[in-house]
């Protein structure tokens, strides 16, 4: 990854152009030219540096919803809880924390209530509570990363 | 319409623990079926032609001008809340994360809220229920760093310049990540990977060079007695383990950082 690659995974997670020629309007900010701006992307995203490029879409605002759950697993059961919850296709995201409460997973759905329906099936399937912990407030949803 | 159909579906009678407020606060704006065509044609990443948009309208039977068009209302209207690059931080180097989660008096959440997001390393910030007598935190806010050192030293650097130490709070560090596709028709994944909350006591107003100093000062000056959650009705369903106090006057001040600090734990894989 060099300095161009730095530069346009810098100035591009902020926003891409909504215009004709985008990508040469971006290039030009970045002291490139479409061509190879194209083919930078292209690379970054065949090397897994990028995981997309293009929209991210707010759940809610489409009628689906999103939670953070957490459950406090035993840890000779984690791997067995692990299988069964990840085996959710509505579970985006499962994250292993150090904690008690060590299993936080994200759930996306179509409805808000497929979220309950979801939690019930984990907690049957499981034997374990599952804690929602659906957001109430949002102060910051930045999530940038300098390259 | 959340709202209503938790109470008519007696959501709190049953224990589950949704919250009836946990979709209720974003309306929503108007999507009709060609803008939902149109996200679904992208959802998956931009064309990487010199006229994209064309392209896509072309599939779409749309002129580029209209696309360009919705895609920027919907981005306006926040349908759309982040187009461009999305990086898998761990390929960058960024191979640990903490939720950090803290136990904030009710009054002072969305200062302390939007104090956090104030500093380039928190990545997201939400203020989520608290499920007493077992979760007594209720603002979460994501560090991510290049190691567990890195997390830490933001943490107390944190701590420091906002006068935080007497808020409970705890440093989640992830150990683990299950890679796991969203599976929803609009792809959300990648804003939804970080969470942690807050809790601070006697916060001092030196903290000037913060883009929020004022807001801290507030804190500062707010009573943080007697804030119990109004909002989060216990969960019957519970078990009534590790019980810690759970209300934020004179709950225990300890930080429990320690205890989630160790550094034999092996660290993020991500």
């Amino acid at each position: 990854m060099d300095a161009l690659d730095r530069a346009i995974i810098n100035t591009l997670q902020g926003g891409f152009p909504l215009s004709e020629r985008p990508y040469a309007e971006a290039a030009a900010r970045l002291g490139t030219s479409e061509d190879e701006l194209m083919r930078r992307i292209d690379a970054l995203l065949a090397a897994g540096t990028l995981s997309r490029f293009g929209p991210m879409y707010h759940a809610e605002r489409l009628g689906g919803a999103l939670t953070l759950a957490a459950m406090k697993v035993p840890a000779g059961d984690f791997e067995r809880v692990a299988a069964l919850v990840n085996a959710h296709p509505e579970v985006a995201h499962n994250y292993a924390r150090e904690h008690a409460y060590n299993m936080w997973f994200v759930l996306a759905t179509e409805t808000p209530e497929r979220i309950e329906e979801v939690i019930a099936a984990i907690e049957d399937e499981t034997g374990y509570p599952v804690y929602n912990m659906p957001k109430l407030e949002e102060y910051f949803v930045g999530l940038r990363f300098e390259a | 319409m959340p709202r209503r159909m938790n109470a008519v579906r007696g959501v709190y009678m049953t224990g589950r623990n949704v919250h009836p407020h946990a979709s209720a606060q974003s309306p929503r704006p108007p999507v009709d079926e060609t803008d939902r065509q149109l996200l679904a044609a992208i959802q998956h990443g931009l064309p990487l032609v010199p006229r994209p948009y064309a392209d896509i309208g072309a599939r779409l039977g749309l002129s580029e001008a209209d696309v360009v068009a919705r895609l920027q209302r919907l981005k306006d209207a926040g349908v759309i809340r982040r187009y461009g690059v999305v990086v898998r931080h761990h390929e960058l180097g960024y191979r640990a994360n903490a939720m950090v989660v803290w136990d904030v008096p009710d009054a002072q959440v969305r200062a302390l809220g939007q104090c956090l997001a104030g500093f380039d390393f928190i990545t997201l910030c939400y203020q989520r229920p608290r499920r007493l007598p077992q979760w007594r935190y209720n603002l979460y806010c994501m560090i991510h760093g290049k190691s567990r050192e890195e997390v830490l030293a933001h943490l107390e650097w944190m701590v420091n310049r906002c006068g935080l130490q007497g808020l409970a709070h705890e440093a989640l560090f992830s150990r683990r990540r299950f890679k796991q596709r969203g599976a929803v028709y609009f792809d959300v994944q990648g804003r939804t990977n970080a969470d942690a909350a807050v809790a601070p006591d006697i916060l001092s107003p030196a903290t000037f060079a913060h883009p929020c100093a004022s807001q801290v000062a507030r804190l500062a000056s707010a009573d943080v007695q007697g804030s119990t959650n109004a909002g989060s009705a216990p969960d019957a369903r519970l078990e009534p383990a590790d019980v810690q106090g759970g209300t934020n006057a004179g709950a225990a001040r300890d930080s429990r950082l320690a205890q989630a600090v160790d550094p034999s734990q092996p660290t993020d894989r991500d």
